[in-house]
């Protein structure tokens, strides 16, 4: 078994509005293995993305981590003062994310963006080489060209390629991947994930992929996290959370994706909207909107457990259910 | 424009009532004192606030305070009625202009290119410059200038606006272009106008006494507030109380304008977005 | 390359606006009733003195010939002499300029020494107390005139406790930067309060934008971030918006320049108007005219530069 290069526990992550304090991250816990590709998917809001910044420490506003522990090869990245998190922002943990015309600096030359973020000593002659290498690895044609190139004179998918690159600059052995593909065009998604896929093989850089998009999850991830209202609600293998989802929301969303097995079938809709931060009231998040709720659900939040090798899941009802086994959902191979 | 008033602060409200007291000056001027604003007193020059003048008295032994009164009705005026006229005219160009679009668009774009150029106050300065000072001429200075702006602002509504899809259901019932440019278009471009057009108001009065202050504007005796700080300038060593108190009137009212337009505007805004 | 056809496009362009001034200024004053010359001179003047002044002015020749001859003196800058000044217009510029140009520098290092530092601390703190004071001070001094402003300082720093002198421009160089201060403050403190607020927004504005945190993601040191990030993508508006109201500073510099005695252009056009001096009048509109549109086109020019999204 391959070692653990990131050991997530109990994380907690509040936001400060008009003297309230919204929890929006609860009790996560999850790890990564050197060399895989971890999902996180979940509804806009359910706070996949706060976790992801919450281990970089990069959260928005007044946001902040107030439980838990964020083990980074061992080392507690909570207890680092913020000179030694930036050593290990982008040699250590990098991060990509959705939106890339706003994540690269408009008045910056790309080339410039991929040198400053080079932290090993070399020459100006040499930074440019290595910067012109890695748009070239993630296939940016005639990268000598287009080294002096703004933003702006980028198409979408190259944005996103150029942002991976200066990423990539001093090589990250994990990458935190915050909806990188949700802003671009089906085809160019496709690229980037392939993308994406091949620097694992080529450099063998662990993955937090995070996504709403059922589809891209299952063609780039090896085990995948559902999260709700700031939850984890199940984890599994990928092929386990599609083909076999055992909590009641992950079998909603499967079923919510439509299929060319399931022709005529009327296509089914999980009931009601996700709850509103602060709106929580004890008891599973997921009950008001379950189908199999029940008056226990209400009281209490089950704890996530382990019901077979690997597939972890938070539903107190998970015995009885015996959901089983889901078949065909669109695009796993 | 309905607006909810339950929701300005305490701060809106105090400016509120700073401009009701200066309406109500300029509406009905000897209710606040007997004094008359023009009417010299040599028995009385440069005296210090005392009793019978508050204020004190000017060079020419006018009562201070019902010059600075009287005045309110001549500053409001210049802010209102400088700004509605080319409020008016520039909307109506604006909307044509933006509604017809072709070619006389593109020559009203160009123009307004070319004179945007040039800052408000200096082409003021420039007319009156070259037209001749008085009252009547900064009139027709801030006419000729303020109306580009609403031109602008309501022509780059009116193209968006046009093109939605109400805009075509009316078009297709077989209303005229006039009834859809003033029952349809305009009433959605109303708040922009008036947001701007308050501010406008304190821009314009500003600029008149600024001009009057100059010596450009409102001719001496009448009294105004730029033209009674520009009379007291030279006692300013010996007779602070001249220049104070029209100065504090100005600041006050021009503030109290900023306060209720920024107020109305984030109210007016807040409804649009909501 | 193209920078240069582009100014040289637009130094075209500019031809046909001044010849559009030209005729507004040469018209302009005519539309006017009466007789100039009659209003200059004053209502008992000799059929004589009128006589002269017609000549002078080039009454006595065809409206049209006066046009062009107007023009001339325009393209040639050659605008004969003031009536009232007795002296060269032209000789009058050059003697006036210094003073003008040094009070718009000195406002612009005002303006920058109070909005910058202020705006990046306010759209960092936002909603702080500093932050909601100086909002609401920003209000006010955009809510009250410049002369008014001049005036209370004049009577505060000057006239008080005659800290700075209360108008002239002295005689040394030490004299000139002191009685510059307090006129270029009064310029300043408008301007600063609009470009502050417009610091705050873009502050807050870009704070909030992927890039900062991209940037810190990549390890970045923090002031590394603030420098290359925050404060470049602040700035290149805030200057833009400060070049802008350099050229509104033309008419700032008559209102400024009239009440703290400095004997620059701004205070000569005032007395040419109050004194109905009209060849010095229309010469210093036209110089107004011109330095406008040189400075846009510089602002255009250097926003190009600043700015790599804008093209020319």
């Amino acid at each position: 078994m391959k070692e653990k290069i990131l050991d997530v526990r109990h994380l907690r992550t509040e936001f400060l509005t008009e003297g309230k304090s919204l929890t929006t991250v609860n009790d996560v816990s999850f790890s990564v293995k050197q060399g895989e590709i971890f999902g996180i998917i979940g509804e806009s809001g359910s706070g996949k993305s706060v976790t992801c910044r919450s281990i970089i420490g990069l959260l928005k506003d007044k946001g902040c981590v107030t439980g838990g522990e964020i083990l980074y090869k061992g080392i507690d990245l909570r207890k680092l003062k913020l000179k030694e998190m930036q050593k290990i922002r982008g040699s250590e943990i990098g991060m990509i994310f959705q939106e890339p015309m706003t994540t690269l600096n408009p008045v910056v030359t790309i080339g410039r963006q991929i040198t400053e973020a080079i932290r090993e000593k070399m020459t100006k002659r040499e930074k440019t080489e290595r910067a012109i290498e890695l748009m070239r690895l993630v296939g940016i044609p005639s990268p000598e060209e287009r080294i002096n190139a703004y933003a702006h004179q980028f198409s979408g998918g190259m944005r996103q390629r150029a942002m991976i690159a200066i990423a990539l600059a001093s090589g990250p052995k994990l990458l935190l991947a915050d909806e990188p593909t949700t802003a671009l065009d089906v085809t160019i998604q496709y690229q980037i994930i392939h993308l994406l896929k091949e620097l694992r093989q080529k450099i063998g850089m662990s993955m937090i992929f995070v996504t709403h998009d059922l589809g891209v999850a299952s063609q780039l991830c090896d085990r995948i996290a559902v999260m709700y209202a700031g939850r984890i609600m199940e984890i599994a293998p990928a092929r386990e959370i599609f083909m076999n989802p055992k909590h009641p929301y992950t079998y909603g969303l499967m079923r919510a994706v439509p299929s060319i097995y399931r022709k005529g079938e009327k296509l089914y809709s999980i009931e009601g909207t996700p709850p509103v931060p602060g709106s929580l009231s004890e008891g599973c998040p997921f009950s008001p909107r379950c189908d199999f709720c029940e008056e226990e659900c209400k009281r209490m939040i089950p704890e996530l457990t382990e019901e077979s090798a690997g597939h972890y899941t938070r539903c107190s009802r998970i015995k009885k259910l015996g959901l089983g086994t889901y078949k065909k959902v669109s695009g796993y191979e | 424009m309905k607006i909810q008033f339950r929701k300005f602060s305490t701060i809106f409200w105090l400016a509120t009532i700073v401009l009701t007291i200066v309406l109500l000056m300029s509406a009905v001027p000897g209710l606040f004192t007997g004094y008359d604003p023009i009417k010299q007193d040599m028995t009385a020059l440069l005296r210090a606030p005392y009793k019978e003048h508050i204020f004190g008295t000017d060079n020419l032994g006018r009562d201070v305070f019902s010059r600075v009164v009287y005045s309110a009705r001549l500053d409001l005026f210049i802010g209102f009625f400088a700004m509605i006229v080319p409020a008016v005219f520039g909307t109506l160009i604006g909307t044509l202009s933006g509604y017809y679009g072709g070619k006389a668009d593109a020559v009203l774009m160009r123009i307004l290119d070319i004179f945007t150029a040039f800052p408000t106050m200096v082409l003021v300065i420039a007319i009156v410059a070259l037209m001749g000072s008085g009252i009547k001429n900064l009139f027709w200075a801030i006419w000729l200038v303020g109306w580009r702006e609403y031109a602008k602002l309501v022509r780059s509504e009116v193209v968006v606006i046009k093109n939605q899809d109400y805009i075509a259901a009316a078009r297709t019932l077989g209303y005229s272009d006039l009834r859809i440019m003033f029952r349809h278009i305009l009433p959605n471009v109303l708040s922009t106008i008036v947001v701007y057009a308050i501010t406008d108001i304190m821009m314009c009065m500003l600029m008149g006494a600024s001009l009057s202050f100059l010596g450009l504007g409102v001719p001496t005796p009448t009294p105004e507030w730029g033209a009674i700080i520009a009379d007291g300038k030279n006692y300013m060593m010996t007779a602070w109380w001249i220049i104070a108190f029209p100065g504090i009137m100005l600041a006050f009212t021009g503030i109290s304008i900023s306060i209720v337009g920024n107020g109305l505007s984030g109210a007016l805004i807040d409804r649009r977005n909501g | 390359m193209d920078e240069f056809v582009y100014i040289l496009k637009r130094i075209l362009q500019m031809i046909p606006v001044l010849i559009i001034v030209t005729v507004l200024i040469f018209f302009g004053m005519r539309m006017i009733p009466g007789d100039p010359a009659l209003l200059m001179l004053g209502n008992r003047a000799s059929d004589e003195a009128l006589a002269m002044m017609h000549a002078k002015l080039g009454f006595d020749k065809p409206l049209m010939i006066q046009y062009f001859l107007f023009l001339r003196d325009c393209v040639l800058f050659r605008f004969g002499d003031s009536i009232t000044l007795r002296m060269p217009i032209t000789e009058l510029f050059k003697q006036k300029a210094a003073i003008t140009i040094s009070l718009t520098a000195m406002t612009i290092i005002f303006d920058v020494l109070i909005s910058v530092p202020l705006g990046i601390y306010c759209g960092m703190h936002k909603d702080s107390k500093l932050d909601t004071f100086l909002n609401s001070a920003s209000l006010v001094f955009v809510s009250i005139p410049e002369f008014l402003i001049g005036l209370v300082l004049l009577m505060l720093l000057a006239v008080r406790i005659h800290v700075f002198p209360v108008g002239g421009w002295g005689n040394s160089f030490g004299e000139h930067i002191r009685s510059l201060i307090l006129p270029s403050l009064t310029g300043a403190l408008m301007t600063s309060s609009l470009v502050m607020r417009n610091i705050r927004e873009n502050v807050i504005k870009v704070l909030n934008m992927d890039y900062v945190d991209f940037a810190r993601s990549k390890g970045l040191p923090e002031i590394w971030v603030r420098m290359r990030y925050v404060l470049r993508n602040v700035l290149i508006p805030a200057v833009t918006l400060l070049a802008m109201r350099m050229t509104a500073m033309l008419a700032g510099s008559i209102v400024i320049e009239s009440i703290f005695a400095l004997p620059g252009i701004g205070q000569m056009m005032l007395n040419a108007i109050l004194a109905r001096d009209y060849p010095l009048v229309q010469a210093t509109v036209y110089l107004f005219a011109l330095i406008v549109m040189i400075m846009n086109l510089i602002t255009d020019v250097s926003y190009s530069i600043l700015d790599p999204r804008v093209k020319l």
